[in-house]
């Protein structure tokens, strides 16, 4: 009984922190505007999420702009128990799985049609190792240490990169994640350190020391 | 604490995300164990490389596509509802004239599968709104009342008895025995019977007038010819069908027609005769006289404005006779079969 009821407090709490509810509302009532405004409030948060998971700034764009048409579509199903940006970033999630798995079946295919060539492409540019006689900022920079973090992130598995990015890019909370993701606090500390180490790993094997 | 398990639970570590029980234990492990406390600087390192990374810009055009996008899934929708409910300054004139439509066809259907109006409740007519026949007060031997011949007459329209009985020109002057050829007044086609019209409004008071009649002739015919010749005549129709509900001839003409069949009712043959003379009624005396010098027997009489009758019974030999004294009194428009082989008494109906 009292974990239910601190379960209900918390809801609670969160609609009452939930600093969207009253232009979700206008939406709600047909005001269009309202809608336009939350756009504008949550489009660069929700493509950033949407690209670091894709790893593609079109597919990304794209992403968003489903996920704010499904979210129109859907709000009926909005009951306003989680934050608003909560339940908006796990369509975005689904969506960008959905397109991740849509290209890696695309390039499947491809793959198969092209032979040698394209996994002698992939062995090349997954992982270029630098030269040990640079210091490590400067490899860093000289490969690009964005793009290399970037290559880290896409080469983890699902669960672990829509974990990372949620903590580490964009400060989601363990709570707000586990929401997300639809799993418990402790999935997410577990998935987060497995991703952290993967991403360290991936890094020091691109760029030599951290 | 193991290595395995602090470098497990260094990720929570640098979120603050562990007990504080724990973190006592890491940072004691930490104090002496050099290859997690590089571990643990990686990590960080790593972390920061990660915040490190640079938020990308939505494009300008994102926005305006987004709501373009939403609002035509708006007019969409909103096109439904017009389709259902919005267009009311629209639908509401529509569905009222269907609504008036149907009424009106409603109320024509109903007016159309209406029964017609029963024979009792035709409305009774003042006898002065009719148009009588004047008949002679004089004895006339009548038939019996039969009530279920009046009821099975046909009525008729006064203007068709008046086309069928059309009264001749009034004339100042005595007429000629044989005047000047005119034009036929009574041979005029016939109108088919009439159907039985129930709505007629003076169906009822016809009727009465019919009935009204036969009884003053038949306490005349008493008068003159005591009960043995009444009851002579009851085997004869009615007034009220022989004179037609509507007080025309309509009945009697097809009565006659019945009579002149060989082995009509009676044993007796029908035969007619119309003539047109100058004055109707000084007329009446001529033919009357003319019929009972031959022996001929007077059994109906109707003299009106429009048109007399009489209905005589004589022998057969004496036609030819009664026929030349006739053509003295007036022309004859419709004369006689002659040429009939039938002995002994006939019908003779003589219309002027």
């Amino acid at each position: 009984m009292p974990l239910r009821l601190s379960n209900i407090m918390s809801e609670l709490k969160t609609q009452i922190t939930d600093e969207d509810a009253s232009l979700v509302a206008s939406w709600r009532s047909g005001d269009p505007a309202s809608f336009e405004a939350l756009v504008r409030k949550h489009q660069k948060r929700m493509l950033n999420i949407a690209f670091r998971i894709s790893g593609n700034y079109e597919d990304a764009c794209e992403i968003t702009q489903d996920a704010f048409v499904a979210a129109y579509r859907e709000i009926g199903s909005f009951r306003g128990t989680a934050r608003f940006t909560t339940w908006l970033t796990s369509i975005v999630i689904n969506l960008a799985r959905n397109r991740r798995q849509q290209v890696q079946s695309r390039q499947q295919h491809e793959a198969w049609s092209m032979n040698e060539t394209a996994s002698d492409n992939s062995s090349r540019t997954g992982r270029e190792l630098p030269s040990p006689s640079l210091s490590a900022h400067d490899r860093l920079e000289r490969l690009d240490l964005h793009e290399k973090l970037q290559d880290c992130i896409n080469g983890l598995g699902e669960e672990f990169r829509e974990t990372i990015v949620l903590r580490d890019l964009q400060d989601s909370s363990y709570g707000e994640i586990g929401a997300i993701l639809k799993v418990k606090e402790g999935t997410v500390k577990s998935r987060l350190f497995r991703a952290r180490e993967m991403v360290k790993d991936c890094l020091k094997q691109a760029v030599g020391e951290l | 604490m193991e290595h395995t398990e602090v470098r497990r639970n260094l990720s929570a570590y640098i979120d603050d995300a562990v007990d504080p029980a724990t973190r006592e234990t890491i940072n004691g492990h930490l104090a002496g164990c050099a290859s997690c406390s590089r571990a643990l600087h990686e990590l960080e390192q790593t972390l920061a490389h990660l915040k490190e990374l640079p938020e990308v810009e939505p494009p300008p055009w994102l926005t305006t596509r987004i709501m373009a996008t939403v609002r035509e899934e708006a007019g969409q929708k909103r096109s439904f509802w017009q389709k259902l409910l919005l267009p009311l300054h629209i639908k509401l004139p529509l569905e009222a004239l269907a609504l008036l439509c149907i009424c009106v066809t409603g109320f024509y259907l109903a007016r159309m599968n209406e029964s017609p109006v029963a024979p009792t409740e035709v409305p009774v007519q003042s006898p002065q709104a009719q148009p009588e026949l004047k008949q002679q007060p004089a004895a006339i031997p009548q038939t019996s009342p039969e009530p279920q011949a009046a009821k099975k007459a046909v009525p008729q329209k006064p203007d068709d008895r008046k086309a069928e009985y059309a009264p001749p020109p009034p004339q100042s002057t005595a007429a000629p025995i044989h005047p000047p050829p005119a034009e036929p007044r009574i041979t005029a086609p016939q109108a088919p019977p009439a159907a039985k019209d129930w709505n007629q409004p003076d169906y009822g008071m016809q009727q009465r007038d019919a009935a009204r009649r036969y009884v003053t002739e038949m306490e005349a015919m008493q008068k003159s010819e005591g009960h043995k010749a009444a009851r002579s005549m009851k085997k004869s129709p009615s007034p009220a069908a022989t004179m037609g509900n509507d007080g025309t001839f309509q009945t009697y003409r097809q009565e006659k027609a019945e009579a002149s069949r060989p082995g009509a009712a009676d044993g007796f043959s029908g035969k007619a005769v119309s003539l047109t003379v100058a004055d109707p009624l000084k007329a009446v005396e001529s033919i009357e006289r003319a019929v009972t010098d031959l022996g001929g027997r007077i059994i109906r009489r109707s003299y009106a404005d429009d048109g007399h009758l009489l209905v005589v019974q004589l022998e057969m030999g004496a036609l030819p006779e009664l026929t030349g004294r006739l053509e003295r009194i007036g022309r004859l428009t419709t004369r006689p079969d002659l040429s009939s082989s039938v002995n002994g008494k006939i019908n003779l109906t003589i219309r002027w």
